[in-house]
């Protein structure tokens, strides 16, 4: 159904569009064009770049190794206390990520829950790499399995029957059956959860710190430049801001059907 | 017996109770209105649901006891089961989707190829092997999911509403094919169907189902001799025959002639509705071609309706208003002329 809007709905909303595109008009027109291949090719930027890379990666096949199961178990098997591990699973998404980094700290850090252990298991997680990688994937986990569950939810359980009636064990369908049917989800969050890791902050760098090289990434980088070369920080934004653009739209027959 | 079920299960306010068993290479038809409970009849049988109570028996062994605490799952109990819109994995080719079965029970890969591939060949499909489900019609996908039903050789095959998908013109290949599928698969199969006819082409007995019981357990012919509901009367108080078309007429088991509309050939049944059967006292005179002579030998009253059996060369039932039994004083019994019109007899190739 296509309408006039009524001007009381047309005003608020013709701001709410600029309000979301001044800042990236702002980006945009300041952007040192001329310099940006220098500045990215610098460096700090290519070290920030590259492990940011690594760490989004890194983080959402971890998110994907855990996440999918529990999305499993949340739409498959109905157990007491089901709604809270399905609140504890989307948590991060409302949480400051800040608080996350600091809960992390005192589940992981050297005084943490299982500081001793993984002492002992000789693991050192703050302020390391794999830190990086953890404080990013507590953060964007539950875009997977929200993806997935709703997945999950809207398969035809006769695909998983059928295959249960022709002998194949559970792990089975679930691998060649519930698995390839439910790619298009898993990709969708996957890509979501990769995003958000990407753009991770708050909780990097509270529990993994800010260490060029190590736990330095893109969004750390952009900060930290902000300060001493922001024709630096302004080129980071930008890539930043077409890798976003890239997922959306990539993403944008799942996202936004019809 | 292969397959022996005592089956108690419900969910909200309905509930089925039924218990039945189906003799090694016997076909029984699982017949009842919609939401009489076939379904989930057939699920529980399956293990695709859990019993509240009961037994189910699969070839001599115990797949499912309630009270014993036994439940085999449901990919160890040797049941093949179709499912109503075919459930054919999407992601796998046709050829992919019959092996499936062969591949999660170990069969090496080439191997469960080469024996998938015959099965397709048996339907007509080799040709298609590569093919994705979607691009298939409502009775090719029928056909490929008995297939790889049977691909596996299941103790007993279950199918639930095999030809609610299909249309009409569809249906009576469907059924043709599922006919011939049956017989070489020689197993013991439950088909789910609420149409008579299919019924009746495709199996040796009647299991009728109503409200979540079992109302009725027979032959088709036994089952019609006495129905015991409304329903049951309806569903086989059809008159059935069958015969051989020989273009516009049909010779049946008994040698008698029946005229028919539609030209056909080969093994046929042939149904009308005992609405459509005119008694008469005297042998009538005009357009109908079929006219047999007979007994009036049982009338029952149903409302406004009286169903009067035929008894003769060819027997039938018909239905005609309780002022016309008056009339012709169909309660006394005696001789009797029915009458059928060509058009009023539906032929389906068998």
């Amino acid at each position: 159904m296509t309408r006039r809007p009524p001007l009381a709905l047309a005003v608020p909303a013709g701001l709410g569009v600029m309000f979301l595109a001044l800042p990236l008009v702002g980006l945009v027109q300041r952007a040192p064009w001329a310099a940006v291949g220098h500045q990215l090719a610098s460096h700090e930027v290519r070290q920030a770049l590259r492990l940011s890379l690594v760490t989004s990666l890194a983080a959402t096949a971890l998110a994907v190794v855990l996440g999918v199961p529990l999305a499993w178990v949340l739409a498959r098997v109905s157990f007491r206390g089901r709604a809270l591990v399905r609140a504890l699973a989307l948590l991060p998404i409302v949480l400051p990520p800040v608080v996350g980094g600091v809960a992390l700290l005192l589940a992981f850090g050297r005084r943490g829950l299982l500081g001793g252990w993984l002492a002992a298991l000789g693991v050192r997680l703050p302020f390391t790499t794999a830190g990086a990688v953890v404080a990013e994937t507590f953060v964007a986990m539950p875009f997977v399995v929200l993806a997935t569950e709703a997945g999950l939810r809207s398969l035809d359980p006769r695909y998983e029957e059928a295959a249960a009636t022709l002998g194949a064990r559970p792990w089975s369908v679930f691998r060649r059956v519930t698995l390839p049917l439910l790619a298009p989800s898993l990709g969708a969050g996957a890509a979501l959860c990769w995003a958000r890791a990407l753009g991770e902050f708050g909780a990097t760098i509270t529990f993994a710190g800010n260490l060029p090289g190590r736990t330095q990434t893109m969004p750390l980088a952009v900060y930290v430049a902000l300060e001493s070369q922001p024709d630096g920080a302004i080129a980071l934004s930008l890539l930043l801001v077409a890798v976003s653009v890239v997922v959306l739209v990539l993403l944008r027959r799942r996202l936004f059907p019809a | 017996m292969t397959l022996v079920a005592d089956v108690q299960t419900g969910a909200g306010g309905f509930s089925v109770d039924a218990a039945f068993a189906v003799g090694a290479g016997e076909t029984v038809a699982l017949v009842g209105p919609n939401g009489a409970g076939k379904t989930t009849l057939l699920r529980a049988v399956a293990g695709l649901s859990t019993l509240d109570d009961g037994r189910v028996v699969v070839g001599g062994r115990v797949v499912e006891d309630r009270r014993a605490g036994i439940r085999v799952p449901v990919e160890d109990r040797a049941i093949g089961f179709v499912f109503q819109d075919h459930a054919l994995f999407p992601h796998l080719s046709l050829l992919d989707n019959v092996a499936f079965g062969l591949r999660a029970r170990g069969v090496g890969r080439a191997e469960a190829a080469a024996r998938a591939r015959l099965r397709l060949d048996r339907v007509g499909l080799a040709d298609r092997a590569s093919d994705r489900p979607a691009r298939l019609s409502g009775g090719e996908a029928q056909r490929v999911a008995v297939a790889r039903a049977v691909a596996v050789e299941p103790t007993l095959l279950l199918l639930d509403e095999p030809f609610a998908s299909l249309d009409v013109r569809a249906r009576a290949e469907a059924r043709h094919h599922l006919r011939d599928e049956l017989a070489v698969f020689g197993g013991t199969a439950v088909v789910v169907t609420h149409d008579p006819v299919e019924a009746m082409t495709l199996a040796s007995r009647l299991l009728v189902l109503e409200e979540g019981r079992v109302v009725q357990d027979g032959t088709p012919a036994a089952i019609s001799e006495r129905p015991r509901s409304a329903y049951v009367a309806e569903l086989v108080g059809v008159n059935l025959f069958r015969g051989r078309a020989h273009g516009d007429h049909v010779i049946l088991l008994s040698g008698a002639h029946l005229v028919i509309a539609d030209a056909g050939h080969g093994d046929v049944l042939a149904v009308a509705h005992p609405r459509a059967v005119a008694l008469h006292r005297h042998p009538p005179e005009g357009t109908p071609r079929n006219v047999w002579a007979g007994v009036a030998d049982r009338v029952e009253h149903l409302g406004e309706r009286v169903r009067v059996r035929v008894g003769g060369a060819v027997p039938l039932v018909a239905e005609v208003t309780a002022a016309s039994a008056r009339e012709l004083r169909l309660a006394d019994g005696g001789e009797v002329w029915a009458s059928l019109k060509a058009t009023e007899v539906t032929v389906f190739p068998v």
